[in-house]
């Protein structure tokens, strides 16, 4: 009982760990003083999230918004949508593929496959950054999005594989050559046993791989040349000599609130399947 | 194979092959192989055909220069070198401080001598034409080679004390001399071997540190300066510090990614146990989503949410303040954003969670009838723990434990933002800065690679004591 409760209050100070600067990053947002602080409160505001739909001439009065480049934010969150659109489907269809080999493949290979396969996912980021960008040097492709891209898939790739091959190695192999055996083209086996068996591994393959894509730094910000994605974009305002604008509070309010909403609405779902079930 | 095509046929089974290799080969090895290739070559602007080049263009520059100068009728002193900065921008600027009749003697003293004829004159500071020698030093790592020497070139250079006519002679013919070895050399080094591991060297060369010989003797006794010298990446040479920079700093990340790793182990194992095994399965569900949240959100806001705390205005010298340690009226405070500590701190709250999953996805396949068992046997807590709990969660514990070190090993975000260049490097900085700031992507390359190999191999030395193998990964998510 007594290891139970010295438990019970551990966790307690972990969550506080883990949750108490997420919950200064949300006072701040409305704190009206930059860099954002706690401690000196200059009136609450909202200003920090108007900003991204103020008029031109109201934040051309604010001193700290002024100099913030709004256009120049919006763009580079377009080239995150963009590069996400290519990456999640490009990767799952790599993983899909990948896992498939590893499994239904059985050969002398397949361990040097893993090696390779899974070693995007061990390597730093930076260095899958910097190795896309020499190779697409040499072949004549300047940095930019297309880099950017390929930099991602390298390791992107590997979630949907792991995520896939989990839920592949359940599926009864049976169904399959029951199917072909029952005159079912492989292609019509694929579709319709397949594909459908590996969905719920597909989808939440596919949300992992389009936060890992949009979240993504390290290899970003080695891939990138002249152009800038949503991650690196926050990230350059750390750059800004007076601290960085409380904007980015604003954003990771939102961001916040976002990842919790969706959160709670999955284990309500999951909670409500399970009690449907029983 | 077969199980492949028998299923899939032969039209998926060749796409799923194709869509691999693109994969393995397009987008991993070759690029690796490309890095490789980098950083093998020597840079560009060292090769020797490179400084001939330099040598063929720095002359050419410097007869032109001459040229327009020699044509500008010259015909008193007043306005002597007024011509020469408006022909040429690159010339240096301290021509044009020569308009100045009274400053004549600063840049080119023999000006002053009234001489007034163009051709008698000496030519003023021209930075190419000084360059134009042939007796020019090229880049080996050992001794000291000159190009004249080694290509057998004979003594050239443009004596400022000679005519100009003479002197745009001699400029043309080291132009000449140097452009024809230069294509010869192009052709040499193309069929050459021309790979080297120079620029791996370059990770461990070492730096003269300048010091006053009390700060010397300060820094002698810090114990990670004893630790460096005994390492030999410090060492002392006629009275004179050097200190293996590059090395220094791959030797600091990797310390403080493992540390990273130790400690987010031991936070995170008490975390997985309450979760996975004692906690009610319903209960369990909104702990797992307290654990998913912070996980989830991007991870360079939580970053930035430390800013706020560790600030010289910040939280906790606030805090500091409001205890009476420091007297932030005064303007006194800690500098956090200084101290590498902060840097672990931060990268352990960033990294954290990425330990915590792959254990608890592992422990909660455990039986709890075996802990119930081992409870009714009068087995002591840490008994189950290291008998049952332990060797059951192995892999995930493997598998977190190489997540966080890759993760915390490889960190550029948090160093980045948070000691904002105010503290010495991590290693992914050294390699930002090879590339994108000295533009030396040879040794940048050479940085990279072999920071990926070492990781690897700490990596696999890793597995094969923990007896894990690669498919835990996998068996790991769930």
């Amino acid at each position: 009982m007594n290891t139970d409760r010295l438990l019970n209050i551990y966790i307690g100070f972990f969550l506080v760990f883990m949750f108490s600067p997420l919950l200064l990053m949300i006072v701040t947002s409305f704190n009206d003083m930059s860099p954002p602080s706690v401690t000196d409160w200059g009136g609450t505001t909202l200003k920090w999230y108007e900003f991204f739909w103020l008029s031109e001439s109201e934040l051309r009065q604010d001193p700290v918004l002024r100099v913030l480049d709004r256009d120049r934010f919006g763009m580079c969150f377009v080239n995150s949508l963009q590069i996400a659109a290519i990456v999640v489907p490009l990767s799952l269809v790599l993983g899909l593929s990948g896992a498939i080999v590893l499994v239904r493949w059985q050969s002398r290979a397949n361990g040097l496959l893993w090696w390779v396969l899974l070693s995007p996912m061990l390597a730093p980021g930076i260095v899958l950054g910097l190795s896309a960008l020499i190779f697409w040097g040499e072949l004549g492709v300047n940095a930019g999005l297309f880099t950017i891209m390929m930099a991602q898939l390298t390791f992107t790739a590997g979630y949907p594989l792991l995520i896939i091959l989990a839920r592949l190695q359940r599926l009864p192999v049976q169904l399959e050559e029951a199917a072909r055996d029952l005159g079912a083209s492989p292609l019509r086996t694929f579709y319709r046993i397949t594909l459908p068996y590996l969905r719920p591994a597909l989808v939440s393959a596919a949300v992992i791989t389009f936060l890992a894509s949009m979240e993504n730094y390290n290899t970003t910000m080695f891939a990138k040349g002249g152009s800038c994605t949503f991650a690196t974009e926050i990230g350059a305002m750390s750059r800004n000599p007076n601290g960085h604008p409380p904007v980015i509070n604003a954003v990771g309010t939102i961001i916040i609130l976002l990842t919790m909403t969706f959160a709670g609405l999955h284990a309500w779902l999951q909670k409500r399947k399970a009690s449907a079930a029983q | 194979m077969k199980r492949l095509l028998d299923t899939y046929g032969r039209l998926l089974t060749a796409g799923f092959a194709l869509f691999v290799a693109l994969w393995a080969l397009g987008l991993i090895i070759l690029p690796q192989v490309s890095m490789l290739e980098r950083a093998l070559t020597a840079p560009k602007r060292q090769l020797d055909s490179s400084i001939a080049g330099t040598l063929g263009r720095d002359a050419n520059l410097c007869v032109s220069i001459l040229r327009a100068y020699d044509n500008e009728p010259i015909t008193n002193g007043t306005n002597g070198g007024l011509a020469i900065p408006s022909i040429s921008g690159i010339s240096s600027p301290s021509a044009s401080s020569m308009t100045v009749p009274s400053m004549g003697g600063m840049a080119v003293p023999s000006i002053g001598t009234q001489g007034g004829i163009s051709n008698a004159s000496k030519r003023p500071y021209i930075l190419q034409c000084d360059r134009a020698d042939t007796h020019q030093r090229i880049v080996r790592s050992t001794t000291e080679v000159y190009l004249d020497e080694l290509y057998n070139l004979p003594i050239l250079r443009v004596d400022e004390t000679q005519s100009v006519a003479k002197q745009i002679e001699v400029a043309q013919a080291i132009s000449e001399l140097a452009f024809a070895l230069e294509t010869e050399l192009k052709m040499q080094e193309a069929q050459a071997f021309s790979y080297t591991l120079d620029n791996f060297g370059a990770l461990f060369a070492a730096r003269y540190i300048p010091m006053l010989p009390e700060a010397k003797r300060i820094d002698d006794a810090k114990v990670i300066k004893k630790i460096y010298t005994r390492l030999g990446l410090r060492f002392e040479n006629g009275g004179e510090i050097y200190e293996r920079i590059g090395a220094i700093t791959l030797f600091r990340t990797l310390c403080y990614a493992m540390a990273t790793t130790l400690l987010a182990l031991l936070v995170c194992y008490p975390v997985a146990y309450k979760v996975a095994l004692a906690t009610k399965p319903e209960r369990a569900v909104w702990m797992m989503l307290a654990l998913i949240i912070p996980y989830a959100i991007v991870e360079l806001m939580r970053v930035y949410a430390w800013t706020t705390i560790i600030d010289n205005r910040g939280l906790l010298n606030s805090m500091l303040d409001f205890a009476g340690f420091i007297d932030m009226q005064a303007g006194e405070s800690i500098q956090f954003k200084r101290s590498a500590l902060t840097v672990f701190i931060v990268i352990v709250y960033t990294y954290v969670l990425f330990m915590v999953f792959p254990i608890l996805n592992v422990m909660s396949t455990l039986d709890r009838n075996q802990i119930d068992a081992a409870k009714d046997l009068g087995a002591s807590t840490f008994r189950i723990q290291w008998r049952i709990v332990i060797p059951h969660s192995k892999p995930g514990i493997a598998v977190g434990s190489i997540a966080t070190f890759m993760l915390a090993a490889g960190a550029f975000s948090v160093p980045r933002i948070i000691s904002r260049g105010l503290q010495s490097e991590w290693f992914s900085q050294s390699i930002y800065n090879k590339f994108f700031e000295s533009e030396n992507s040879n040794v940048g390359a050479a940085y990279s690679f072999g920071f990926t190999l070492i990781c690897f191999v700490i990596v696999a030395l890793f597995m094969w004591i923990m007896r894990t193998r690669l498919k835990d990964f996998a068996k790991v998510q769930s």
